[in-house]
């Protein structure tokens, strides 16, 4: 994974988009999660627990998200995230906001 | 290898305060870390290398910290633990351990005192409405002049407990035992007492007469108290 400091924050900065995405395809629980971030860029991005973390629990403070402890595969428990009304609202905010920045910078850059 | 990572989450959080939050975090990396490390396995990397992957995998433990419950550090965070005058509305402060603590004229609406230990601590005059007590330990405590509308007690204990002159109208009580608990000049409109235990309890002027007491079981001393504060006490066991 080679990428310089401003294309990690650059990428960081839509941690919750990216979450919410994932959601909005049905619930998921953590590794779930940084698996699917993985495998959907292509294994050229890669979230650390640490980001993935910080960025659930700022959701759910949020409202955008709540969660649920459900069965794991060991015998252990798994707590799964779910997209709320508002969750799905602030993805498409968000999405359109990147959409529109998008046009612009591919303009000026 | 299951030990060695739990190990290191053990050390990773080791600076932060044990709370619930903090606890459930860990066990939620710890499953994650756990899948993580089975699958470098499988995918034929040898246990030193898969294991430092999967540690590498967490990154900066602090940022999630900041996230979750931001009052819950405060509180550890304060050294003196005087919390008069603060508003702690909503907070989550499930599993703290504060003896001693003042938590006077506060205004502490909706918080979660869940699993606390709060022995001696004071809440004179403060809003405790809709806040969480259940499985605390408020032995000594001072929850005197407190509004307690909707506060929830399930499991607590009470022994010592200072309730003067606050309003437990409403509030459920059932199945607490009550030892020495003051309840003086409170009031008690629809709180609800059901097969809870009452011992050498302090109660005067108070009005019990809208409480309900059913299955609940008093020493005589109590029993003789309520009686004349024209509570109704048919279905109460005297021991």
């Amino acid at each position: 994974m080679e990428e310089n400091k401003m294309t990690s924050d650059l990428l960081r900065g839509h941690t919750d988009t990216m979450i919410l995405k994932l959601l909005l395809a049905g619930d998921k629980y953590g590794y779930d999660i940084l698996k699917l971030i993985h495998q959907n860029s292509e294994n050229e991005y890669e979230l650390k627990e640490a980001t993935m973390y910080s960025s659930l629990k700022r959701l759910e403070n949020d409202g955008c998200i709540s969660s649920y402890w459900g069965d794991g595969s060991q015998g252990g428990r798994r707590r799964y995230y779910t997209i709320t009304d508002k969750g799905k609202k602030t993805y498409f905010d968000n999405k359109n906001n990147w959409e529109y920045a998008k046009r612009i910078l591919d303009k000026l850059l | 290898m299951n030990d060695k990572i739990n190990k290191y989450l053990e050390q990773v959080f080791s600076p932060y305060e044990d709370t619930d939050s903090v606890k459930e975090l860990r066990e939620e990396l710890m499953t994650d870390l756990q899948e993580k490390y089975s699958e470098l396995r499988s995918q034929g990397c040898d246990e030193e290398t898969a294991y430092h992957q999967t540690i590498a995998s967490v990154g900066n433990v602090s940022e999630i910290i900041e996230s979750i419950a931001e009052k819950t550090k405060t509180v550890k965070q304060m050294s003196q633990r005087d919390f008069s005058q603060t508003d702690l509305r909503n907070s989550d402060l499930k599993g703290v351990t504060v003896h001693d603590g003042k938590f006077n004229e506060s205004d502490m609406r909706g918080s979660d005192f869940s699993g606390s230990d709060l022995r001696n601590s004071s809440f004179r005059a403060s809003d405790l409405s809709d806040v969480i007590f259940d499985g605390s330990d408020l032995s000594g405590a001072k929850l005197s002049m407190c509004a307690l509308k909707g506060a929830s007690f399930i499991n607590c204990l009470l022994n010592g407990t200072d309730f003067s002159h606050s309003d437990l109208s409403g509030v459920c009580l059932d199945n607490l035992t009550f030892d020495g608990t003051i309840f003086n000049c409170s009031s008690f409109i629809g709180t609800s007492f059901k097969n809870a235990v009452f011992r050498n309890v302090f109660i005067k002027h108070a009005d019990f007469k809208k409480a309900v007491f059913d299955g609940a079981t008093m020493d005589k001393l109590t029993y003789a108290v309520l009686k004349g504060s024209r509570a109704n006490l048919a279905g109460v066991t005297v021991i």
